[in-house]
């Protein structure tokens, strides 16, 4: 339902992606690995016409989102999660809820709160209070509540302790077991494992390697995550 | 109160968009005029205070469109400078249509005369303005504070990226805002044309005023500018009693000794 093909992106004169080919399908979870700086980040901003210049094609269902503004990408339900999880500060845990809530999303105010329940008990607290665990949990509800037909994930484990880990990857598997399609960034190889369909591997802008479930534990794939993951 | 209606205006635009709009005083000059116009044609003070601001939202939303737009990413000398540009445009274009002689705007028969409170004697149009402008204050804090526009609104302050991700036109947002902040100008110039008249040169001593209100307030905050326009309302009251030539000084004065002591002022954010 998402398709990248050929993407080449530009910030001003730098030149970070190559030829870009990637493709997310109905309920699938997909992977971008690789180290930092090898463009997985890139990949989701140009989705999201975050990124000034860039050419090839992107599209979603059939629709072209290159040269289309933000938010027209994201009304056609296609949703972001950043890797600040860009949390408002200023706003109450249910502020930053009802911003983002549409009608039109599967996800009700009180299914969050049962996804979430430390969410509820924090609903009045400004988002600045909250911890990185909770900052995350919230920046995944508030992206269900907007009607998202896909989601775009970018490092969601990042900064937090093992076991938020863990009860993040639960409920990115809840999620998927809803029919959502996620293209996650990851560094974290076990969470990728233990989620996904499909990988990409980055390195330098292009994508060098694709591997399916399967083929993540073969001799190539192996090798390749030695060669291009490994610090 | 009227002054918390010039300052909230400013505040707002200022706060929520980190835009400085030095011709936010003319906006209050212009909805005088256009008061004072409305009530040339139809005879009727009502009608001049509800389509001021309809009228000069339309003239603000038009300059946002063709200039202001292009302002929110350049550096605040640079938006300084274009809004002093704008404001002398505007006050010119004023001195053109309608001269350099302020025009008088009648007070509405029915608000003529005085109230007696007791041993107090009050004018009733001065309190109407007091009871107007707490309703207009009421109504934005509710618009901010309780509906899902506020929200936006707020979170477009912070971190416009992040709104847009979720679906939401940061352009259009950014255009309502500033068409609302310079509409709360305008209201307010139609508000005191009874008073003080329609003058062209009233915007640059209700741009001072409005400055002052919210620097002792706080930068963007709302209940600030609601306490600003308070204090410099009581300070002016006071002076004009016991030191008739000193108002102004005063109200910087106390402008100044809150800066000394909370230099983001009342409610200011660090």
């Amino acid at each position: 339902m998402l398709r990248l093909s050929d993407v080449n992106s530009l910030y001003g004169k730098s030149h970070i992606l190559f030829d870009v080919s990637i493709e997310v399908g109905e309920g699938e979870i997909v992977t971008l690995l690789g180290r930092n700086g090898a463009g997985k980040s890139t990949t989701l901003n140009s989705i999201m016409g975050l990124v000034p210049s860039v050419t090839g094609t992107i599209e979603f269902d059939g629709q072209s989102l290159i040269g289309m503004p933000t938010h027209s990408i994201a009304e056609l339900g296609i949703c972001l999660i950043p890797e600040q999880r860009d949390i408002f500060q200023i706003l109450s845990v249910e502020e930053n809820l009802v911003l983002a809530q549409r009608p039109e999303s599967q996800w009700a105010l009180r299914d969050i709160y049962n996804l979430f329940p430390r969410l509820e008990e924090r609903k009045t607290n400004g988002g600045g209070q909250l911890s990185g665990g909770e900052q995350q949990m919230l920046a995944i509800a508030r992206a269900l509540l907007n009607a998202p037909k896909i989601l775009l994930c970018d490092e969601p484990s990042e900064g937090l302790a093992p076991v938020i880990v863990h009860e993040i990857v639960s409920t990115l598997e809840k999620i998927k077991s809803t029919g959502m399609p996620i293209l996650l960034v990851e560094q974290n190889l076990r969470v990728c494992e233990r989620l996904a369909d499909r990988h990409y591997i980055f390195e330098q802008g292009q994508v060098l390697h694709e591997f399916s479930r399967e083929d993540f534990f073969s001799e190539e794939a192996i090798a390749a995550k030695q060669k291009y993951l490994s610090v | 109160m009227i002054y918390f209606l010039m300052g909230v205006g400013l505040t707002i635009i200022f706060g929520m968009m980190n835009f400085v709009n030095f011709a936010h005083g003319v906006f209050y000059a212009l909805g005088a005029f256009i008061c004072y116009q409305v009530i040339q044609v139809t005879g009727s003070y009502w009608i001049g205070l509800i389509l001021t601001p309809i009228l000069i939202g339309a003239v603000a939303y038009i300059l946002e469109k063709i200039l202001i737009t292009k302002l929110y990413r350049v550096d605040h000398a640079v938006q300084i400078l274009i809004t002093i540009g704008l404001m002398l445009i505007i006050r010119e274009g004023i001195l053109i249509i309608w001269g350099t002689v302020p025009k008088p705007v009648a007070t509405p028969s029915i608000l003529q005369g005085v109230i007696f409170l007791g041993d107090f004697v009050y004018p009733k149009y001065r309190l109407f303005i007091i009871a107007i402008s707490a309703g207009i204050g009421l109504g934005v804090w509710y618009l901010l504070e309780r509906t899902r526009f506020g929200i936006t609104i707020r979170a477009g302050s912070e971190n416009p990226k992040m709104v847009s991700l979720l679906g939401v036109d940061t352009d259009r947002l950014f255009a309502l805002t500033f068409v609302f902040g310079v509409a709360l100008a305008g209201i307010a110039g139609a508000l005191l044309a009874p008073i003080r008249g329609a003058d062209a040169f009233s915007g640059d001593e209700a741009l001072g005023i409005a400055f002052v209100v919210v620097v002792i307030g706080g930068m963007g905050s709302f209940s600030g500018a609601l306490l600003g326009g308070l204090i410099v309302g009581l300070v002016q009251s006071f002076t004009a009693i016991l030191w008739p030539e000193g108002t102004k000084v005063m109200i910087y004065s106390v402008m100044a000794l809150i800066i000394l002591l909370r230099p983001n002022g009342l409610f200011g954010k660090a």
